[in-house]
């Protein structure tokens, strides 16, 4: 194996796959990246148990072959070469070591690293082998949509949760003819339905899986392909494909708990708002508690800290209020979180009294609700 | 604001005990520590007698008996040594609300307001001395000094049974060798010799930035030490708006072991915090070896939780990388809040939160619902 290219090429390959290269695991292979070259293609391949990502990038190929070396290893010395030399990787077959320069006979640097068995590099999954299993699943859905679907949902699944994991997951799912994603913690619910998208599918993904999905996609209506087998999710995105293990268990019945009256409505300035609740929780930082008030009266809104070591701090927004005045008190993060996400200058926010759900929605960004739980005593 | 430190270390401690309870050792070189057959033991405690042959704390036994042969070596007896440590506690706190245990044998006392029940410092030493003499027949070095620093010099000033004050710093501290400066290891002492120098006078006035520049931020608490100035607190391990519970073991426990206790503390301290109605952000864990040497670890979460499964989950996290053995283990929960978000699922689905609250119940029905993994294999 021995191929040629540039710098920025190939640490672009290695940005992609290295979310699946481990840099420590009790099996060596899994923290190895895989190299293939043919025909003025490099493959290159990243895998564990639960992520699997491939990725073709044009090199000039001298010599076809393929080669299993130490990813982090790898991916650190592309990082640091210099921007203007290219970089020349070869196998020397009598070693099994590839040797990496710059190409030239008094190249000044030259690094030879030892490779790993290619043949027990685990097999990239592959959704033919799995059909077997249960019919696979195909959705064409637009690069734009699916960014947005993950980047307006993705905050409200939580972080971590060894016995719930579905709700580290954002569910995709097509239904009466929408793109669905939802994600919740429990305590909030953040759902993005986007008209148009027939289909039959629904799967659990990590959050975090399909964040880095998002890296990979553009704003554009040119469609990527998702493949659904029983057990794994297979994003065509270009050069790349990105496989992640689905996650199990049931999603909480999330179309249930959409608030569908109100007992008081206001409208506010969404920008003035995030700044109001952006200094009062400078005051909650270091505080045990997450919690402001908000109080809304005579077309004010009060945000207040609840009553401090250190002090106390409020400020008051005027908002479009209809209905009842209202006492409400909240985790200030997820009101916070809530307000950066939606679109829109002017957020409507919906209540049902001091211990209901709250809604979130903005006329710029329709089929986007964010729903959050007050705090309780 | 001035204040009054008083530091207590016991006079060779085990040996001490072992000397009360058995009157026929008096005057007698007694040495305690590890099996006296074992080449691997150390001497934990000797009494003065056998100091004489130079016999001292951590020094293995094996050398001990080439040095004092005539010594008598005993196993000891830790069990008894912690409940005279724990009743000695008890005469602490008649003296001050503030006390910090430093190890099963010494202590600092915040006195700080209370000097005007004593005639001077001296009836306040005698006073603690006497008390200790009174109720475990034991002898106590005191020292009294206006900061934790000085006034733990000052109680190993005139060991056995003695009471030093430090009114005039300087003078008291130029009298002391500087290798028993808090923070002086042999790693420092070497390189302030290297410096030239050899005594705190000296070390006094080498200036700050030399020092800084040297030894870095050591180099500032020198410069301050030096001075006598100790701005420490007296600081009770009893935290405020704080759960907690630990046990201490007949044996010292490790591997499994370890992870059962700790499921139990756990299971234990998060039972008391749902019953108030709270939930905890900061977990705690409390490692105590079998030489008293005690330390904690704490996380802190991103949500309150009043969840045993989660508390459980952060907790063996945190002693994970410490192998044990231990000889007591606690489990503690801060940033305790009674405010929680509402679960939006709560008709619908039957979540953990109910899950404990019913067991809870049970429990208080007095039934005894424990997780499997904590069972012995015959119980199962």
């Amino acid at each position: 194996m021995h191929f040629n290219c540039s710098k920025d090429t190939l640490l672009a390959g290695i940005n992609i796959v290295q979310k699946a290269v481990q840099t420590s695991s009790s099996i060596d292979i899994y923290t190895g990246i895989y190299l293939e070259a043919t025909s003025n293609t490099l493959t290159m391949l990243g895998t564990n148990i639960d992520l699997s990502i491939r990725t073709s990038l044009p090199v000039e190929v001298l010599e076809e072959g393929k080669v299993v070396v130490e990813g982090k290893l790898f991916a650190d010395i592309v990082r640091k070469w210099s921007q203007e030399k290219p970089i020349n990787v070869e196998l020397d077959e009598n070693t099994n070591n590839i040797i990496i320069s710059d190409g030239n006979d008094n190249s000044s640097f030259k690094a030879q690293i030892k490779t790993m068995n290619v043949d027990d590099y685990p097999p990239f999954p592959d959704p033919q082998q799995e059909i077997e299993e249960g019919e696979a699943k195909y959705w064409d859905i637009p690069q734009k949509h699916l960014k947005k679907a993950i980047n307006s949902t993705a905050f409200s699944a939580a972080k971590a949760d060894h016995s719930r994991l579905y709700l580290t997951a954002i569910l995709l799912e097509s239904k009466n003819a929408e793109l669905r994603a939802v994600a919740t913690d429990t305590h909030r619910l953040a759902y993005y339905k986007i008209p148009g998208h027939e289909g039959d599918v629904s799967a659990m993904i990590t959050a975090e899986d399909l964040l880095d999905i998002a890296k990979l996609l553009d704003d554009t209506d040119e469609t990527i392909r998702l493949t659904l087998t029983p057990r794994r999710a297979f994003f065509d995105i270009n050069d790349t494909t990105v496989v992640s293990r689905l996650v199990e268990g049931n999603f909480p019945p999330y179309e249930k708990v959409i608030p569908t009256q109100h007992k008081t409505v206001v409208k506010v300035d969404r920008q003035a708002l995030i700044d109001v609740v952006d200094r009062i929780a400078v005051m909650i930082r270091g505080a045990s508690t997450f919690m402001v008030k908000m109080t809304i009266k005579d077309h004010y809104m009060t945000i207040a800290s609840g009553e401090l070591e250190i002090g106390q701090a409020q400020e008051r927004i005027y908002v479009d209020q209809e209905g009842e005045d209202l006492e409400i008190k909240m985790d200030y993060r997820f009101l916070f979180e809530g307000l950066k996400t939606i679109n829109g200058e002017i957020v409507e926010m919906q209540f049902n009294g001091p211990e209901m759900a709250i809604l979130f929605k903005s006329e710029e960004m329709p089929g986007f609700i964010y729903i959050m739980m007050p705090l309780i005593v | 604001m001035p204040q009054t430190i008083l530091h207590v270390d016991m006079d060779a401690f085990f040996a001490a005990i072992e000397i009360r309870d058995n009157p026929q050792l008096a005057g007698k070189p007694v040495i305690i520590g590890g099996d006296p057959n074992s080449p691997r033991g150390v001497v934990s405690t000797c009494s003065y007698e056998a100091r004489k042959f130079g016999v001292h704390s951590a020094m293995p036994i094996a050398q001990a008996k080439k040095l004092c042969p005539q010594g008598i070596f005993l196993k000891g007896n830790m069990d008894k040594y912690v409940k005279v440590s724990q009743e000695l506690i008890l005469i602490f706190d008649e003296f001050s609300p503030l006390v910090e245990q430093l190890s099963i044998d010494e202590a600092f006392l915040d006195m700080t307001g209370c000097e005007h029940f004593y005639q001077d410092f001296t009836s306040m030493g005698q006073a603690v001395k006497r008390r200790i003499k009174e109720k475990l027949n034991l002898t106590a070095s005191v020292g009294i000094a206006p900061n934790k620093f000085l006034a733990k010099l000052a109680s190993d000033k005139d060991k056995p049974d003695g009471l030093t004050i430090v009114e005039d710093i300087p003078p008291f501290l130029d009298s002391i060798p500087l290798e028993k400066m808090w923070g002086v290891g042999k790693q420092t002492h070497k390189k302030l010799l290297s410096m030239g120098i050899k005594d705190i006078p000296t070390l006094r006035q080498t200036p700050l930035d030399i020092l800084v520049r040297e030894l870095g931020k050591q180099g500032y608490q020198l410069y301050q030490l030096s001075r006598g100035i100790d701005n420490r607190a007296v600081e009770t391990t009893e935290e405020t708006k704080s759960l907690g519970a630990e046990e201490t073991f007949p044996i010292d426990i490790e591997g499994e072991a370890v992870k059962k206790k700790l499921l139990l503390l756990t299971d234990k301290v998060a039972r008391r915090l749902r019953k108030q109605g709270s939930s905890c952000r900061t977990i705690t864990v409390k490692m105590r070896y079998p030489d008293f040497s005690t330390f904690e670890k704490s996380h802190t979460l991103l949500e309150a939780t009043a969840d045993t499964d989660k508390i459980y989950q952060t907790a063996l996290d945190l002693i994970k990388p410490y192998p044990g053995p231990f000889r007591l283990i606690g489990v503690y929960l801060s940033n305790l809040t009674n405010m929680v978000s509402k679960n939006l699922f709560e008709d619908y689905s039957k979540d953990k939160d109910q899950l404990w609250e019913t067991i809870d119940k049970l429990r208080d029905k007095g039934l005894d619902i424990k997780k499997a993994s904590v069972l012995k294999r015959k119980d199962k």
